[in-house]
């Protein structure tokens, strides 16, 4: 069973919005959370909101990026239709027909699509480029639209949190609000004398892994796991080997990515306490695509790192799946971890 | 000097990273009257110092426009004495075909012609495609022994343009990219010299001008180390952006000349900073427009926005036509509202917007 | 210890496990290899070795000499049932090269590349290959293999007349380099550190060997970095941590790769790389490696690789903390990225020459002169 706490907790966190570079929502939501759980709390100028829980010699940092894949305003039609482009790397197939929300706290609109009577018949089997979309509020006029929504106001997905059976959740940016949620359970519940517990709910991840550059350089740690939600695509129509990963299977821990080589040390311990504990687990698949492991591993003299994530179907989509028993062999994995460390049995 | 002569000074001299010297030079010559301090770091960047008054340590405001230029730099010297290029940054093909070059030398500036095979040789699907740069050459018009001596593989080759001034305060030539932020940078020098002798305020922040090094790289290096060197509470990219034109008419790419300097939107942009400098702009009646950048802004903030534990960012640009071809055109009001945002930017921080930046300007905090 | 010829360096260096982010083997070697030359040997957090010689003169600088350790490889990503590897490549590898290759794990597992069935060299990536270990179930291959494992081309190393030819040398080379660099300081200055017989049989360059050598008045830091084979990874936080005046990055020069019309070749000396990516070398620090290489009779090749938007080995160097003076000397490899690389070790000498003599020069290492740069008048 995922503690009492962490599902309340991810349903708040999937509902709210976070694009890259506005992420306050989110950020307000874990702030509370975690404000009088840890001994230190801060936002820094980028809005990575780090905390710091503990006091002893080893600093060990749980990172878990805020932001999700959404739109930006970049233009008004003078019939009050909103142009706009992808911020975060999206599935342009994902698009049309849309319900979306608009600004915060969030007017509705549609993204439509001509009909497809109307287009000639060798078009209709291409996907519209996003250049074509437009968002409706129902604004009659480019002043109106542009009132409402100024230029750079971020568009984001409507999707809720629902739990589809007793196993499997439904939502939108599971990846990563999946880590948010473990990162903030852990350091809520966490006393550890021999650590000092640093939590860095990063920004701009989907933009090129920008708040854990300065998250690592500020807070730099002994070493850092990277608490994410990876792709999943145990599907139809998909060779086993480019699964990347599984729902069910446990979480899953990269070898390496298109950003860094996860740290052998941590990555053998991690494999070691779950095997030890009857956890599963499941080797990430892909060597390719980048996360904030990447971003922490180079800063100053070098921060070892390593990535688990829970398996989410659809992600960079407008509604990911993921299984809770992944989500609870990643809390317990990186809890054991923390004991273990905490107890002397690895050092960075 | 007005303007025009300033940029047209400086548009004689930009070269290739690793080259910016020559440009270096210039600026401390063009804005050393303004400057408390001055000198060249590691990377090649040009800093400049302008005190602010009141009790330390005042806030600062560092704003960077680059000094390289798109460009080519001699890959080698073929049988007959012609030179091969190899491209930095992102020069476009199509049109470098009969262009005239400076090949910079050890001691002189060469002139070229660019050239391929001609014509009534190339096959007809070969004259509807822009030439690769292995096909193309550098034509100097000497002995190959000759060549060999003055052109070692690795010198800077240019555009060769003198700046143009057209109708309506409009100028074009080669590399207004990035001396229109440059000359923006010393117009707001300008301007703060003749605020401090005309306005009285008790504080006003220290402002750094940075001419810096390698942006058209696209790794940012010289922004990077300067943003880390001297960790401004502030920092500002001042950059060319797309202006319209027939066929770049798309209003959420490109912004019409004449009618100032775009202010960035998106991720690279701090979005208290934005506010400020729209605030700033609307306040002074200074013509702006907004750009929405949803993730690298392609200018120096994205390299320093990220240093040291991350610094509040904003870009600045001032529209281009013609972006990395040798006939950049610019409108002069648009380099002249931008410098006066920037001195205006400067004189209205205070310590406590500094704050609010540092904590991502965040309510709750 | 007996001192070893520069050909048995170089071969211990290559037979060293290391693929990316698992080079414990190879640092153990090297530090094994340099420590009687340097005064501290130590490896950091995330596994770059770190070897340094101290000068006399507290204030005569610090100068960084560094190569990357690792080499590509291959991840195995999937067990399947009937006990074959899917894997995946870390670091660039010449596909065309991989099938039949004989392939070794870190605890020493041996395979064999193999091509799915009907499929011709040319026509595959490695998605349509797997390694086959010699078992027939997942079960069986269970003790030999888990997924994560990293496998590197078997090495061997041939003499073939006056070049060498094996798998690693990109950068193995580059790290055989700095350890005789090390090892040619450590003789010149008659340190007490240095074995006994070090100097009688310590092998000079086969050109340029009249350089003058001797310990440098500064701090020298051989740096052995992480992960170079996928990125600049370990040479960025090396470099933040020894806080250089002056970094040199040694790494191989790909025959063919480079912009225009002159490739460099094996055996005709180091290279002087102009350009890498982002990375412009500077021309104040160019004249001064060239002026070097013209006094002790080093000819130099050049190279210009263009790689828009990586950022690369001293790009990554360059742009640490607020900024070091970079430059990369490169050793001409042919078949770069397979199991049969080919280098001149005359190129490998030479370049270590080079460094010494670079070394030791009286002066230049203060500030930087001006830059060659036009000034503009002359337009």
């Amino acid at each position: 069973m995922v503690s009492e706490e962490l599902t309340p907790l991810l349903e708040s966190l999937t509902n709210a919005n976070g694009l890259p570079g506005d992420e306050s929502e989110v950020r307000g939501i874990l702030r509370r959370f975690l404000r009088d759980q840890v001994d230190h709390l801060s936002t820094d100028s980028l809005g990575n909101l780090l905390c710091v829980k503990g006091t002893g010699p080893v600093r060990v940092m749980l990172d878990a990026h805020m932001d999700e894949v959404g739109l930006m305003v970049s233009g008004h039609d003078d019939s009050g239709l909103i142009r706009f482009v992808e911020c975060g790397g999206l599935d342009p197939r994902v698009l049309p027909g849309r319900a979306v929300s608009v600004g915060r706290p969030g007017l509705p609109g549609v993204i439509g699509l001509q009909a497809v009577h109307l287009i000639p018949t060798d078009e209709r089997d291409r996907t519209a480029p996003v250049r074509r979309l437009y968002v409706d509020i129902g604004a009659k006029s480019r002043e109106e639209a542009a009132s409402v929504a100024p230029l750079g106001t971020r568009i984001y997905f409507v999707t809720r949190f629902e739990r589809l059976s007793d196993a499997v959740i439904k939502a939108k940016a599971l990846d990563d609000r999946v880590g948010c949620a473990a990162a903030a359970t852990l350091l809520a519940e966490g006393d550890y004398p021999g650590l000092t517990l640093i939590g860095a709910f990063t920004v701009q991840e989907e933009v090129g892994l920008r708040g854990a550059q300065a998250a690592g350089y500020s807070h730099t740690p002994d070493m850092a796991l990277v608490l994410e939600g990876t792709s999943a695509a145990d599907v139809p129509g998909v060779n086993p080997p480019d699964t990347c990963s599984h729902l069910g299977r446990g979480p899953a821990i990269t070898i390496m990515d298109g950003t860094a080589v996860a740290d052998a040390r941590l990555r053998d311990r991690l494999i070691a306490l779950a095997d030890e504990h009857g956890l599963p687990w499941q080797p990430r698949r892909l060597t390719t695509a980048g996360t904030n492991a990447g971003a922490l591993f180079p800063q100053k003299t070098g921060v070892p790192a390593c990535t688990l994530a829970v398996p989410c179907r659809y992600i960079h989509s407008p509604a990911s799946l993921a299984a809770l028993s992944d989500i609870e062999a990643m809390l317990r994995l990186v809890r054991l971890f923390l004991e273990s460390t905490d107890r002397g049995e690895f050092t960075p | 000097m007005d303007l025009v002569s300033r940029l047209s000074e400086m548009t004689r001299v930009v070269s290739i990273h690793k080259s910016e010297s020559g440009t270096a030079a210039i600026l401390k010559r063009q804005w050393d009257p303004f400057l408390s301090e001055t000198r060249t770091d590691t990377l090649g960047n040009f800093i400049g110092l302008v005190r602010g008054f009141g009790p330390e340590p005042r806030p600062s405001v560092l704003a960077a426009a680059h000094m390289d230029v798109v460009g080519f730099m001699v890959a080698a010297v073929t049988e007959g004495g012609f030179l091969r290029l190899s491209p930095v940054g992102g020069p476009d093909r199509r049109l470098i075909l009969g262009q005239e070059v400076d090949v910079v030398a050890e001691e002189r500036v060469l002139t070229g012609i660019v050239g391929a095979k001609p014509p009534h040789l190339t096959q007809p699907q070969e004259r509807t495609r822009a030439p690769a740069f292995e096909d193309l050459y550098v034509d100097l018009g000497l002995p190959e022994d000759e060549v060999r001596a003055l052109v070692p593989p690795g010198r800077p080759v240019l555009y060769r343009r003198p700046l143009l001034a057209l109708r309506n305060g409009r100028v074009a030539g080669r590399y207004l990219d990035d001396t229109a932020g440059l000359a923006a940078i010393g117009v707001a020098l300008a301007e703060l010299r003749t605020m401090s002798e005309t306005v009285t305020s008790a504080a006003r922040a220290d402002f750094v001008a940075v001419g810096t090094a390698g942006e058209e790289t696209g790794a940012f290096p010289g922004a990077r180390t300067v943003a880390y060197e001297l960790a401004p509470d502030i920092a500002i990219a001042v950059d060319v952006t797309f202006a319209t034109y027939p066929g770049e008419d798309d209003p959420t790419t490109s912004y019409p000349l004449g009618e100032g300097p775009t202010i960035g939107v998106g991720p690279n942009c701090h979005p208290v900073l934005a506010a400020f400098l729209k605030d700033t702009a609307e306040e002074a009646g200074l013509p702006f427009n907004t750009e929405v950048l949803p993730g690298n802004s392609g200018t120096d903030a994205w390299a320093m926005q990220t240093a040291r534990g991350g610094i509040p960012t904003a870009v600045l640009s001032i529209p281009v036509r013609y972006m990395h071809t040798p006939v950049e055109l610019a409108a002069i009001s648009d380099i002249r509202a931008a410098g006066r945002l920037l001195a205006l930017t400067v004189a209205r921080v205070t310590r406590d917007l500094v704050l609010e930046l540092a904590r991502g300007g965040d309510p709750e905090w | 210890m007996k001192e070893m010829e520069f050909g048995d360096i170089l071969r211990r260096l290559v037979a060293a496990y290391g693929p990316p982010g698992r080079e414990a083997g190879v640092a153990a070697e090297i530090t094994t290899l340099i420590r009687p030359y340097v005064d501290e040997v130590t490896t950091d957090a995330i596994g770059n070795v770190t070897a340094t010689m101290r000068g006399p003169g507290e204030t005569a600088g610090r100068l960084l000499l560094m190569a990357h350790m690792d080499v590509p490889g291959l991840v195995v990503t999937e067990i399947t049932k009937d006990g074959t590897l899917r894997l995946s490549p870390a670091g660039t590898l010449n596909t065309a090269f991989l099938p039949g290759l004989r392939v070794v794990s870190g605890r020493g597992t041996i395979g064999v590349v193999c091509l799915a069935p009907k499929l011709e060299a040319k026509d595959v990536g490695p998605a349509k290959m797997h390694i086959d270990i010699g078992v027939e179930s997942d079960e069986a291959a269970r003790p030999l293999v888990s997924v994560g494992d990293f496998f590197v081309p078997h090495p061997e190393l041939a003499d073939l007349q006056t070049v060498v030819s094996g798998p690693a040398l990109d950068n193995r080379a580059g790290c055989a380099v700095l350890i005789e660099t090390a090892r040619g300081l450590a003789a010149g200055s008659g340190a007490s550190n240095v074995p006994a017989g070090a100097v009688a049989t310590t092998v000079t360059a086969g050109a340029g060997g009249g350089a003058s050598t001797g310990r440098p008045p500064g701090t020298i830091v051989f740096a052995f970095t992480v992960q170079g084979a996928i990125g600049a990874r370990g040479s960025r936080t090396v470099t933040y941590g020894a806080r250089p005046d002056l970094a040199l990055v040694i790494d191989a020069s790909p025959v063919g790769a480079g912009d225009g019309g002159r490739p460099v070749e094996p055996g005709k000396g180091p290279v002087l790389r102009l350009r890498d990516g982002p990375f412009i070398l500077s021309p104040a620090l160019r004249v001064e490696l060239e002026r070097c290489a013209e006094a002790t009779g080093i000819p130099l090749q050049y190279e210009i690789i263009p790689a828009p938007g990586s950022h690369t080995d001293p790009c990554g160097v360059e742009t640490s903390a607020d900024g070091v003076r970079t430059g990369v000397l490169g050793l001409a490899v042919r078949n770069p990225g397979t199991a049969s690389e080919i280098m001149a070790p005359s190129d490998l000498l030479a370049l270590a020459a080079l460094l010494r003599a670079f070394l030791a020069r009286p002066a230049g290492r203060e500030a930087p002169t001006a830059d060659v740069g036009p000034e503009g008048e002359a337009r």
